[in-house]
């Protein structure tokens, strides 16, 4: 069997991020659906979010292939 | 491995096809930015004007639907107002027919009693002109046999008759009176 | 089943069960990693390759419908412009309008070139034939996530008025305690500046990277089991493993086509968004 170690690490690392993601988006759904008027602002904050979580899950791919 | 590379890194960034991908991207911005999107929201913005130009059309055909119905209305009811005058016009002369008509009538009717008075009186007056003289001629034939000749003067005689008729008349005139 | 697929499966093909065969190998990174059929040998450059061509077919795909859905323009709208209005409106509606308001309506051109030629460039994965995603080769992401990187620089330091008061809007957080700015400077500089770009870029490639070798491991699977030679029993078990492999297969492309267009959603969307807060005064 061959691999590299480092898939493994990003498999567990990746855990994290989507957790992250789930809560923010789940988060972000019950907040609109309380406040559906503040729809866009919670929006924007949403998908700030959930690119800074998603960028560490990236960073956890990049390192993977490149180190 | 047939058919491939040697393999790399995944994250490989390759200058060439990195060129090739600006090149196709501002390709395809190029046609956004210079022919589609000018078009599209020319489009969209001459539609919206022309639904805005057709809501305003509509309203103005309903203003002037408004203003005729208003102006029929009006008609209407003139209409309806002049009729109304033109019956009481034509009560008021059918009331001023009959009173004209009354009054000839209650005229006409005066006029005939009066005629009729007049008449009555003039035969009363004929009749007891008549009545007279014959009561003269009766008397003075009675008067005549009963005292005879020596009643003959003419003066003595009228005078006989005037009072005999004023007696009578006298009697008459109470007669009457009580009559009344 | 693209051509590599069906070239890597069809060296060891149909060896379920049989003695001594060959072991199924899944399909690794290598099948990202086309010959060129024109190499310059620069450093750096990979030649012509399948992703040069499937790029020259995506972006052909994209202006075509692009000069098709705003070819005709009439007041009561024909087909093809009904669905140039939709996507425009979708575009402006869903991604322009949340993220940048009316006044971000000046980069709707960039955000529909963006979103179509990402999606252009994926669904380049599961037309037959082609089946390969421009996109899972980084260098094409990275290429438009750059042109989202100047953009969204250029606009903040025009917005701002300086090129000062633009990184020190971008970079000191409004409200932070002095004592914790050394701490927060740099994590802003690293986040905003270096992975900002970098995940906008990895984020399409990683996903259609991902699909692609999921979906060329449920065909080269299902190729490897269909194996009806190996006696009626086990080619029977063979074929029906063959045929939920492909189901499978046929799902996970669907599946793929969602997330396609996901994909380019989010990195529109995410565009948008880098624009708009870089428009915004801090």
């Amino acid at each position: 069997m061959e691999g590299s170690l480092n898939v493994i690490g990003y498999g567990i690392s990746v855990i994290g991020a989507g957790i992250g993601v789930g809560i923010v988006f789940g988060m972000g759904m019950q907040a609109i659906a309380r406040q559906p008027e503040a729809r866009g602002p919670l929006q924007t904050n949403i998908y700030i979010g959930f690119a800074l979580i998603e960028a560490l899950a990236l960073l956890g791919f990049v390192l993977a292939f490149a180190i | 491995m047939l058919g491939l590379a040697a393999e790399e890194n995944v994250l490989r960034i390759h200058i060439d096809e990195l060129v090739f991908g600006l090149i196709a991207f501002v390709l395809i911005f190029v046609l956004v930015y210079k022919y589609a999107v000018p078009r599209i929201t020319k489009m969209l913005d001459e539609r919206a004007d022309s639904i805005e130009g057709g809501i305003e059309r509509a309203k103005q055909a309903e203003a002037g639907a408004e203003e005729l119905r208003q102006q029929y209305r009006e008609k209407l009811e003139e209409a309806h107002r002049s009729y109304a005058a033109e019956l009481q016009k034509a009560g008021e002369q059918r009331a001023a027919i009959l009173a004209e008509a009354r009054e000839e009538a209650q005229v006409e009717a005066r006029r005939i009693i009066e005629a009729a008075h007049a008449q009555i009186e003039a035969d009363r007056q004929h009749a007891l002109h008549q009545l007279r003289t014959e009561i003269g001629t009766l008397s003075t034939d009675l008067a005549t046999r009963i005292v005879g000749e020596t009643l003959a003067d003419n003066a003595a005689q009228g005078r006989v008759i005037d009072r005999f008729l004023a007696e009578l008349e006298q009697d008459q005139s109470t007669q009457q009176a009580e009559v009344r | 089943m693209s051509a590599d697929t069906l070239n890597l499966a069809a060296e060891g093909g149909g060896g379920l069960f049989t003695p001594g065969g060959p072991g199924f190998e899944a399909p690794s990174v290598g099948i990202f990693f086309p010959s060129p059929w024109v190499d310059y040998d620069i450093p750096m450059t990979s030649g012509i390759t399948k992703y040069a061509v499937l790029l020259a077919v995506a972006s052909g795909l994209a202006l075509l419908f692009l000069w098709w859905t705003s070819r005709k323009q009439s007041l009561v709208p024909n087909r093809s412009q009904s669905i140039g209005e939709i996507f425009f409106l979708f575009i402006r509606e869903q991604i322009s309008r949340p993220m940048m308001g009316v006044k971000g309506d000046k980069y709707l051109p960039l955000l529909i070139s963006l979103f179509i030629f990402v999606f252009a460039m994926n669904i380049m994965g599961i037309i037959p034939f082609l089946q390969l995603p421009v996109t899972s080769n980084l260098s094409y992401p990275v290429g438009i996530a750059l042109v989202v990187y100047v953009t969204f620089i250029v606009v903040g330091i025009r917005s701002q008025g300086g090129v000062g008061k633009y990184l020190k809007g971008a970079v000191v957080p409004s409200g932070a305690p002095g004592w914790i700015l050394p701490l927060l400077v740099p994590i802003e500089i690293i986040s905003n500046f270096l992975i900002r770009p970098a995940t906008h870029a990895i984020r399409v490639f990683a996903t259609m990277f991902a699909g692609h070798l999921l979906l060329a491991t449920f065909a080269a699977a299902g190729w490897y089991m269909f194996n009806p030679a190996a006696g009626p029993l086990f080619g029977t078990i063979s074929v029906l493993f063959s045929g939920a492999s492909l189901l499978a297969f046929v799902v996970f492309t669907a599946f793929e086509l969602v997330i396609m267009f996901l994909q380019a959603f989010v990195f529109t969307l995410l565009a948008a968004l880098y624009i708009g807060q870089a428009q915004e005064a801090h």
